[in-house]
């Protein structure tokens, strides 16, 4: 069953579309990446399944209904920005995720800080932006959600970081939910997605299987992305 | 365990011949249990769906089976992992004689040259 | 969840009003200990300084009513208000009724520091006192300046809530620009008061062609002032519904954030 499902979606700023047409349907269970260069309209098709934009045209549902109160219960974003206010600590923040999010997970969240060597005592204020962005990442992924929309999850991060992060993805599997995850830097993700979106200039250029990809074309998605969004 | 995929084929059939290669050499023996789909997708860092492709296939050709509560095993057949052994053996010694001939050696020359280089 | 978003806006407000709040007291206390004992200069200095304080609450007291709206939900940190299960509605009200609630008590704060300082005693019998005996000049006495009172705090109540409401007002509609958006806010605040003044404008005349003048002043003082009240009244409740709706449709159906 779809999680997702959008159909015609358009979003435009005032002459400019950043979003055209898209129609989309994602399953439950599976891992998308959704591919494109800067500005092809990854974080806008992201936003507006937040409601955190209104759409132009075309229907966008999530889990069977309109983006509103009960599909942000059900879904778990990392924006692109670092949302978190400064003056808080981390265990400020974390009781904040469990008192307004029900699927949101303390235990799961600690054991994660702990990995990564982040104290719960330590004020934002003092953190690097790298570990700001990991204690984003550890936040919404320690919610048990059915849908994780993750915008660059591993852009800011360094590369031992990144493993954790794609492994924190993959362990945190679950045939009921669907990951979607924007990123320029395929290459690292590739083996965890099921599936790919390529956008370009807000449109949907292509939608394929990884292992359709590799089996008809034989090569990585990486070297089709290169391929198509040649410059 | 050290996984690796190359960029130009399918990852879950990657990971079918690396499974393979663990059961044949032993590191997975007969009758074991193999981790679970999660654990084992996020050592090998792939996609759990990916890796339950690769081993519905293994489970297809009986190197593994599963039981419906208790997760999946490597078969008890000592005959069939030894059969699988001598398959990939063979798969490896014609990619080894395709190469011989594309260097532009025979059979028999590639087979002379290996005998040579084995007493060295 | 509306009860939750006021604990955390509480919890992230408190951390400015508080310490605030004890230090005016606290130079209060002391400014009234050192003018009992009559020394001079260490008067004036705590004088001075009390003054600074009490400007320095009414104006951070302002500025954070601006910016808990404008930077918890027009900035980054809208991503994670936004994306929370909670309504608009349950957003807007969490920080209104929070900065209202701070407003007020900056007012007391600092009428109970004037109080402590003031060389002759003043206490609240007194203050109530004075009040009442005010009202008992002018001929009204017993309920009906029990009466005046209540009203007088509504008409109050209203205005700071419908002001608060004109400041949320200009900050949404900021949503429209991409760049500059809190020089729009002002903008639109000079054009919010603009149009509010030409509205006045234009009902002076018409009550004036209505005779309505007249008729007000043929009244009794009773009904003048519980009518003028209510007009007060109901001003405020039709400016802040209108200012309320915009920036409700503003955040649900304008959301852009940066």
């Amino acid at each position: 069953m779809a999680i997702l499902d959008c159909s015609g979606l358009t979003k435009t700023f005032g002459p400019k579309r950043a979003l055209s047409n898209v129609s989309l349907s994602i399953d439950k269970g599976r891992i998308v990446g959704l591919l494109g260069p800067n500005g092809s309209g990854k974080s806008t098709f992201l936003k507006l399944c937040n409601k955190l934009l209104t759409p132009s045209a075309g229907t966008l549902l999530i889990n069977g209904e309109a983006p509103g109160i009960k599909s942000k219960s059900l879904v778990s974003y990392l924006p692109e920005h670092n949302y978190l206010a400064d003056w808080m600590r981390v265990c400020d923040i974390i009781s904040f995720f469990r008192d307004f999010y029900e699927d949101f997970d303390a235990s799961k969240a600690t054991e994660m800080l702990v990995s990564l060597k982040i104290g719960e005592r330590e004020r934002l204020k003092t953190l690097s932006k790298g570990t700001k962005e990991k204690v984003q990442l550890i936040l919404v992924m320690a919610r048990q959600a059915q849908l994780y929309l993750l915008d660059e999850p591993i852009g800011g991060v360094d590369p031992a970081a990144r493993s954790y992060i794609l492994n924190t993805i993959i362990k945190n599997y679950n045939p009921e939910a669907a990951v979607i995850i924007s990123t320029h830097l395929i290459s690292d993700i590739e083996p965890i997605l099921d599936d790919v979106i390529f956008l370009k200039d807000g449109e949907v250029v292509l939608k394929s299987s990884v292992d359709e990809i590799r089996g008809e074309n034989g090569v990585s998605v990486d070297a089709l992305f290169r391929e198509v969004f040649k410059c | 365990m050290n996984w690796s995929f190359q960029t130009d084929r399918p990852i879950y059939l990657q990971l079918k011949e690396q499974i393979t290669l663990l059961i044949i050499s032993g590191q997975y023996p007969a009758g074991s249990r193999l981790p679970p789909v999660r654990d084992m997708a996020a050592d090998a860092a792939v996609n759990p769906n990916t890796l339950q492709k690769a081993l519905q296939e293994l489970e297809r050709e009986g190197l593994v089976y599963a039981q419906r509560t208790s997760g999946r095993f490597v078969t008890e057949d000592e005959k069939m992992i030894e059969q699988a052994k001598n398959q990939l053996a063979a798969e490896q010694i014609d990619r080894f004689i395709e190469k011989m001939a594309g260097i532009g050696f025979t059979v028999e020359e590639t087979l002379a040259l290996i005998s040579k280089r084995v007493k060295e | 969840m509306l009860g939750k978003l006021i604990k955390y806006e509480f919890r992230a407000t408190g951390r400015v009003f508080l310490p605030m709040f004890g230090a005016l007291i606290i130079v209060a206390v002391i400014n009234r200990l050192f003018s009992s004992l009559s020394y001079k200069t260490p008067m004036i200095i705590g004088t001075a300084t009390s003054v600074v304080l009490i400007i320095a609450i009414f104006v951070i007291t302002l500025i954070i009513t601006l910016q808990r709206f404008y930077k918890n939900l027009l900035t980054n940190e809208g991503y994670l208000m936004f994306t929370l299960p909670v309504s608009t509605d349950s957003l807007i009200f969490s920080k209104l009724i929070t900065a209202s609630v701070w407003n007020i008590l900056s007012l007391i704060i600092v009428a109970v520091a004037v109080c402590i300082m003031a060389v002759s005693d003043i206490s609240l019998s007194g203050i109530i006192e004075a009040v009442s005996g005010f009202l008992a000049d002018i001929g009204i006495g017993g309920i009906t300046a029990a009466v005046i009172i209540v009203e007088a705090v509504v008409v109050a109540l209203s205005a700071l809530l419908s002001g608060i409401l004109m400041f949320y007002a200009c900050m949404s509609v900021s949503l429209l620009m991409n760049k500059h958006r809190i020089l729009f806010s002002f903008v639109a605040f000079l054009v919010f008061n603009t149009v509010g003044q030409i509205l006045g404008g234009i009902a002076v005349p018409i009550a004036m062609a209505l005779k309505l003048e007249e008729k007000f002043l043929s009244w009794d003082l009773m009904t003048q002032i519980h009518s003028g009240a209510g007009l007060l009244f109901l001003q405020n409740l039709i400016v802040g519904a209108v200012f309320y709706i915009l920036s409700r449709f503003m955040l649900k159906k304008k959301l852009n954030l940066e």
